[in-house]
């Protein structure tokens, strides 16, 4: 059974329907990058599998259990999906290890010294440990996005979301934030990446999704997908994106 | 130059200002502190109302609004000293109780009043600092896990708190000043005591000159004071 399997998804803004009859699973352990034009609906279908955008209609399954059904307990659910944002979005008014604390003592209601000494381990796995006190502020974005991965997985969630996690860092910066992500799809994370770094497509993933206009377009395995694109508009987008 | 022989600054600062630091500044002091607190409180409140979804409380908050900042401080105050008990007393006598009366100190509608007048302002400096929060804030929280409740009032609302810091501080200034409108209400405070005083002895340059300063003695330490809090609060800030 996949750990998360989406069925007939369709998002409308108004009327501008973003998300059209989307049907992606995902298996526990595979990392599942999706790519595309901006204006696809990549991130918001991202968004829609922890219900920051609500589904128009269709049906999420979680271990089972459809998550847009009447009642469902959403904040249970999010606690299990890890998400990392674009631009970090982390708490500005407290410090780097309160930033990954903070919601394994309030929502897991973790003791302070445990939720400190499994904070500090997450510091140190994304290479961060000395900077534990102090505000995001004094921070690079890429030690910022490292942060927030690191408050994500303080949860201990099942699967993490990345939208277009390295989209607003300089260059140079990227590749320690991939070279994280690398490490956790190694480890065996559930990953669901929207990103523009090919590289990482090809080299992690276990499966990319090429989606436009609100359609998945293909999907398929990295090799296939950048060696043997078998839709006119992937091949246009890969050889746009690839030539750069 | 026989106006500045008689200036008699030694007589009206030995004979005034003991009344003005008696009695007096506690009255602008308390006034200020309860006032203000309550005006917080009472801003909070309104801003929560006016960034809920709920429609009907919005625009009752926003007629509300419009009808304290349509109407002048010192108006505020004298209707709530003078109108107010007036109003309960009938409400009494329709519902059956006769021969209630109610008064009211002019230190409570004083407080009364600058808390809503000041709450009224503060709302929407409150409001705007939460508007200003950027939206990415409350959906880290909730991706997390938090409850939109939660979001709001762990991460939001705390960030919108900080930023308003500074223009509380004026709004606080501000209220020390305007508790001189109290003397309209009979209230002793150092407006009061000094036309009182000025009546008695005549040192009329003499005493107003003593009363502004009072309150330049006041306000400009606690400008340096609400300075050193807001960059304490800017500890961490983006």
């Amino acid at each position: 059974m996949p750990l998360l399997e989406v069925k007939g998804l369709q998002k409308k803004f108004g009327d501008l329907e973003v998300l059209k009859n989307i049907n992606i699973s995902i298996e526990e352990g595979e990392v599942l990058v999706l790519i595309g034009p901006s204006g696809s609906g990549k991130s918001t279908f991202l968004r829609c599998l922890n219900l920051l955008e609500v589904p128009t209609s269709g049906e999420v399954i979680y271990n089972g259990e459809n998550i847009l059904k009447h009642k469902f307990n959403v904040m249970n659910y999010r606690q299990k999906v890890g998400m990392c944002f674009q631009n970090f979005n982390l708490f500005p008014f407290m410090t780097v290890i309160d930033n990954v604390t903070y919601a394994p003592i309030h929502i897991l209601k973790k003791n302070k010294e445990e939720a400190q000494e499994k904070g500090m381990q997450l510091l140190k796995k994304v290479g961060l440990a000395d900077k534990a006190k102090v505000y995001p502020e004094t921070l690079s974005g890429g030690q910022r996005q490292r942060v927030a991965i690191a408050r994500a997985l303080a949860m201990e969630p099942k699967i993490m979301l990345f939208d277009e996690p390295t989209s607003a860092l300089d260059p140079e910066l990227v590749g320690d934030v991939l070279n994280v992500m690398r490490e956790l799809a190694d480890e065996g994370m559930t990953m669901a990446v929207v990103t523009h770094e090919m590289g990482f497509a090809k080299d992690v993933a276990d499966r990319v999704i090429f989606m436009e206009s609100g359609y998945v377009v293909e999907d398929s395995s990295p090799i296939e997908m950048f060696t043997n694109p078998k839709n006119e508009r992937t091949k246009e987008f890969l050889s746009r994106v690839l030539d750069k | 130059m026989k106006v500045l022989e008689n200036l008699n600054f030694s007589k009206a600062i030995v004979e005034l200002l003991p009344k003005l630091l008696g009695e007096a500044l506690q009255i602008v002091v308390i006034t200020t502190i309860v006032g203000f607190l309550f005006a917080i409180v009472f801003g909070f409140i309104l801003a929560l109302g006016r960034v809920s979804k709920k429609k009907a409380l919005n625009h009752i908050i926003i007629v509300f609004q419009e009808f304290i900042r349509g109407t002048p401080l010192l108006v505020q105050m004298v209707y709530i000293y003078y109108v107010m008990p007036l109003f309960i007393e009938m409400f009494a006598s329709i519902i059956g109780i006769e021969g209630f009366s109610v008064s009211i100190s002019s230190m409570t509608a004083g407080i009364i009043g600058l808390a809503i007048n000041y709450g009224t302002y503060i709302s929407e400096v409150i409001r705007s600092s939460i508007i200003s929060i950027d939206n990415g804030q409350k959906e880290a929280a909730l991706a997390l896990g938090f409850s939109n409740r939660q979001a709001m009032f762990r991460i939001v609302i705390p960030q919108a708190f900080r930023n308003s810091v500074p223009v509380f501080g004026n709004y606080l200034v501000m209220m020390v000043k305007d508790t001189s409108l109290m003397a309209y209400i009979t209230a002793q405070e150092f407006l009061m005591v000094t036309k009182a005083y000025t009546a008695q002895t005549f040192l009329t340059i003499e005493s107003y000159t003593i009363l502004a300063s009072v309150y330049l003695i006041i306000c400009i330490p606690l400008s340096f004071v609400i300075r050193f809090i807001e960059r304490k609060l800017n500890k961490g800030r983006r």
